[in-house]
């Protein structure tokens, strides 16, 4: 459709340029080309335009608006249509039409709304407001200065001018033109074609001129052929071709027939005329087309009689008539005129006064009218000059104006396109401006965020430098841990040093007071068997000499009792005897009650004294006193030694641990035997031991250290029960393969909180500097050592027990 | 009879035994020589001998016993009978402890285990002649 409708506007607006070229240069096309070009734009280009568009356009105002464009657009150019035939209100409707649509065009220039689809219309109608302002443009120059350019609304009035001069020529050609004095054509009628006197004039002149020449011409005509009338006669269609080819010849240029009518000659000098008749016309703005030729068709009538004097007439009038001829507007007046003519002539043939044309007058005329001729005809021959002259002028000024024109329409049509560039370049600066401005923004928060970013760049580079600081601190620190790593497993060591230290130094001290008591012993028994001796020796002589047999007997009875009795009573126990005994005594009114009942319980004699009454007296109780005291003190100097020897022992056996690397075979019991003996004299007062010792194989051990363990384990046991208690000992076979040695008292107990870490070194529940706490540590280190387990039960209150396990390796004597 | 005792206390019998029978070669019958084994029997003979009305006038005591030690015996009866005069006698005791027992339980001497007869009369000598003054 779009295609079409291309093409049709396309053929318009060409054979419209090309109709209107042809008008300028006076072709018979331009009607044809004018005709086409309306059909095309309003049949075909139009109404495609619409159908198309209407569906295009969505909105209400668009339908509108190319509805409205079509109306005023068909009927403008339709309107053209109705100029060409005269009617006089076409003019008014034509510019009615181009002004509304320039008002709807500038009504859409204001409230565009945005479919694009305008936009090919709006080209359109650009073209089409051009071309209507191009026309008022003309008119509107016209007016102004009128010989400019070439309009039709001044070629519609010279042709209203000329058609009501026809008129008027109608009306006096039969009162005066049919006189053939050939002088001049009435000057009313050419007062009506000119409007300056000079032009008018002139063709007076000239018509005047061709008048002769043509009256010349035509004299030698066979006056035969004019009839009575007056007429000149053309015969019948033959014989007007006859009389024509008289006239001008069969092809004037083809076969140049000498006639005797000179038919060349006359053609050319009425072509001649003509072209003067047109050169003044043109003067007075007016163009003329086909003239002369006309005859042949013109006078084509048999009917028609027509006198050779009304030759030139009847030229005359073609021409007139052809003067009504403009560009393509055939509106045949001269037929009009011709009808006028022959109804006239036909009518008024009686009153056709023949006017016989004297010769005399004629020659006359002529003579007078010969110094005009050659006047005229220098005239006429600088005239052609001057007419070709400035019709060469005239044609390049119209050219010059048709280009201007051209080129107006050109500026004016780029102007709006950049206009309307110019409009959309403007939004569009204005949406890059906001762009840019929000590109900017953007920018600025990119900058910022950049800003941002290097800062935190920054503060992460500040962090990992501190980080690597930190990283160096810590290997720093890791390194000093390192070394106080060692530091502390130095000292470990040292401590468990100090503590077997400690715990040596607390057996060194029990070691010490072990000894010192024996010694101590000794030391006493060993005055007091000096001091008894010096009693015994003072008194016992005497004695013997002054005692009796049964006294003696009694005495060494006494004795005898003093030597056996073991000495196991309390303190308590010898003064509740003490007391007793001194009781007895008193009652038997023994004065020293009290000395001889401490002699008496000092001995060893706690009852059954009775017996012994005739003894109690001091001499024989003293001696009685020394001489128990001898035998006592020797025996108490033998059972320190024997202590003494036994703590010695059992520290040589003690004193060993350390020292051997390798395990030997040992029994353990003896190992628990000797740690007994230097508990012993805890042990004595208020714990009662209990042993069960089973036969167990030599084992491979470390003996002191597993002495240790017994001490550790025994010394805590005693601790626990404050001295006072049961203390068991069980060594037993567990299996084959293992041995169990388990020591139980019937202490306090551990307490259930505390379970879990009385093996963990430094624990200790004793206050601050009484125990070191490693204890029991100790003994776990040695039993781990052996492979063995060392388990424990407590229950508070009541008592512990804790049993060492330990792997029995078949003993290899080496 | 008002009688004047001596209180020995020591854990070992031995101790004892030496101890009273070179007091009785000292001081003979001039003194009541008692004994006991432990610092609670050391209480009960004191209380025992005040009731009868007796005068205790030296206690020498171990320090190293069962249960309640020298030193701490010694403090309890300086709390209720302060002219006693208290004398440790010791074998292994820590300069603690006696520095304890001469502050707070004013003992008036000490003995080292083992101990000579002469320094024995003699402190006990001295202590009585303070006694006296």
């Amino acid at each position: 459709m779009k295609k079409l409708e291309r093409f049709f506007g396309i053929l318009a607006a060409i054979l419209l340029i090309i109709g209107s070229v042809l008008k300028y240069y006076s072709f018979d096309g331009a009607v044809i080309a004018f005709l086409i070009s309306i059909i095309s734009f309003n049949l075909f280009y139009l109404p495609i335009q619409l159908i198309s568009d209407w569906r295009i356009y969505k909105k209400i105002w668009g339908k509108i608006y190319i509805l409205v464009r079509f109306i005023l657009l068909f009927f403008g150019f339709s309107a053209h249509f109705f100029k060409m035939m005269h009617w006089p209100g076409a003019d008014i409707f034509i510019n009615t039409t181009y002004i509304l649509f320039i008002v709807l065009l500038v009504l859409y220039f204001i409230k565009r709304k945005k479919e694009k689809i305008y936009e090919s219309v709006l080209i359109n109608d650009i073209v089409v407001t051009i071309f209507v302002l191009v026309n008022f443009g003309w008119m509107a120059l016209n007016m102004v200065n009128p010989g400019v350019v070439n309009s039709f609304a001044i070629q519609e009035e010279n042709y209203r001018t000329i058609n009501s001069g026809l008129k008027a020529a109608n009306n006096s050609i039969y009162e005066t033109t049919f006189k053939l004095s050939g002088k001049y054509v009435n000057s009313s009628v050419i007062k009506s074609l000119t409007r300056t006197k000079e032009a008018s004039d002139s063709l007076h002149n000239y018509i005047k001129e061709f008048r002769y020449r043509l009256l010349e011409a035509t004299t030698n005509w066979d006056r035969k052929k004019i009839d009575s009338s007056g007429f000149f006669r053309l015969p019948d269609k033959e014989s007007y071709s006859e009389a024509t080819k008289l006239l001008l010849g069969d092809d004037p240029f083809s076969n140049p027939v000498k006639t005797p009518y000179c038919a060349l000659e006359l053609k050319e000098q009425i072509n001649k005329y003509v072209d003067n008749i047109k050169y003044i016309l043109a003067l007075e703005n007016l163009t003329v087309s086909n003239i002369g030729i006309g005859l042949e068709t013109k006078t084509h009538n048999p009917r028609y009689n027509w006198e050779e004097k009304y030759f030139a007439d009847i030229v005359l009038i073609n021409i007139l008539s052809n003067l009504a001829y403009f560009e393509n507007m055939a509106y045949l007046t001269e037929n009009t005129c011709i009808n006028a003519l022959i109804n006239k002539l036909n009518s008024d043939q009686e009153k056709i006064v023949i006017h016989e044309l004297s010769q005399k007058e004629a020659i006359k005329a002529i003579g007078e009218n010969e110094k005009e001729l050659s006047d005229l005809r220098q005239k006429e021959e600088i005239n052609d000059l001057i007419m070709a002259k400035t019709k060469n002028e005239l044609r390049e000024q119209q050219s010059y104006i048709f280009f201007v024109t051209i080129g107006v329409v050109f500026i004016l049509v780029l102007l709006i396109i950049t206009t309307r560039a110019y409009i959309l370049k403007q939004k569009d600066n204005k949406l890059l401006i906001k762009s840019q401005d929000e590109i900017n923004e953007h920018k600025k928060n990119i900058e910022l965020k950049n800003h941002e970013l290097i800062q935190k760049q920054e503060e992460i580079l500040a962090q990992n430098e501190i980080l690597q600081q930190s990283k160096e601190e810590l290997t720093a620190q890791k390194e000093e841990l390192h070394s106080t790593l060692e530091h502390l497993k130095l000292t470990q060591a040292e401590l468990i040093q100090s503590e077997k230290m400690a715990s040596l130094g607390q057996l060194i001290a029990g070691i010490a007071h072990e000894i010192n008591t024996p010694l101590g012993a000794i030391n006493a028994s060993v005055n007091t068997i000096t001091d008894s001796t010096q009693h015994t020796i003072k008194l016992l002589p005497e004695l013997v000499k002054s005692l009796s047999d049964i006294e003696l007997k009694l005495f060494m009875e006494l004795i005898n009792r003093s030597s056996v009795s073991n000495n196991i009573m309390t303190s308590k126990e010898e003064r509740e005897f003490r007391r007793k005994i001194a009781s007895q005594l008193e009652e038997k009114g023994i004065a020293e009650a009290d000395d001889f009942a401490d002699i008496l319980v000092d001995m060893g004699i706690y009852n059954e004294i009775e017996e012994y009454h005739s003894l109690f007296k001091p001499q024989t109780m003293h001696a009685l006193y020394h001489l128990s005291m001898l035998i006592k003190n020797s025996k108490n100097i033998k059972m320190a030694v024997d202590r003494a020897a036994k703590v010695v022992f059992a520290l040589k056996n003690y004193a060993r641990y350390g020292n051997e690397q390798s395990m030997v075979a040992a029994n353990i019991v003896d190992g628990l035997e000797t740690v007994l003996i230097l508990y012993q004299n805890q042990l004595k007062h208020g714990i009662i031991l209990h042993k069960e010792f089973q036969e167990i194989p030599q084992i491979l051990c470390y003996p002191d250290e597993l002495n240790q363990v017994w001490t550790n384990l025994i010394h805590n046991a005693i601790q626990a029960m404050d001295g006072k208690g049961d203390l068991s000992i069980h060594v037993e076979m567990h299996g084959r393969a293992s041995l169990r040695v388990s020591i139980t008292d019937t202490g306090k107990g551990i307490p259930p909180e505390i379970k879990d870490r009385i093996f963990d070194a430094f624990f200790t529940t004793k206050p601050a500097g009484e125990g070191s706490g490693l204890g029991l540590y100790i003994v776990k280190q040695i039993v781990d050592k052996h492979n063995g387990t060392i388990t424990f039960e407590s229950e508070m209150g009541k008592g512990t027990s804790f049993t060492v396990e330990l792997p029995v390796e078949k003993a290899e004597l080496n | 009879m008002t009688k004047k005792v001596i209180i020995c206390i020591d854990d070992e019998k031995v101790i004892l035994t030496s101890l009273k029978s070179q007091l009785k070669k000292c001081f003979g019958n001039e003194f009541t020589y008692e004994t006991a084994e432990n610092a609670q029997e050391g209480f009960e003979l004191v209380e025992e001998h005040i009731k009868m009305g007796n005068k205790i006038v030296v206690i020498i005591s171990d320090w190293l016993m069962p249960e309640m030690k020298g030193d701490e015996f010694f403090i309890q009866i300086n709390k209720t009978y302060p002219k006693i005069i208290k004398i440790l006698l010791t074998g292994q005791a820590d300069n603690k402890a006696i520095e304890r027992a001469y502050n707070d339980a004013d003992i008036y001497g000490c003995i080292p285990k083992p101990w000579n007869e002469d320094d024995l009369k003699n402190i006990i000598d001295s202590a009585l002649n303070k006694l006296s003054e």
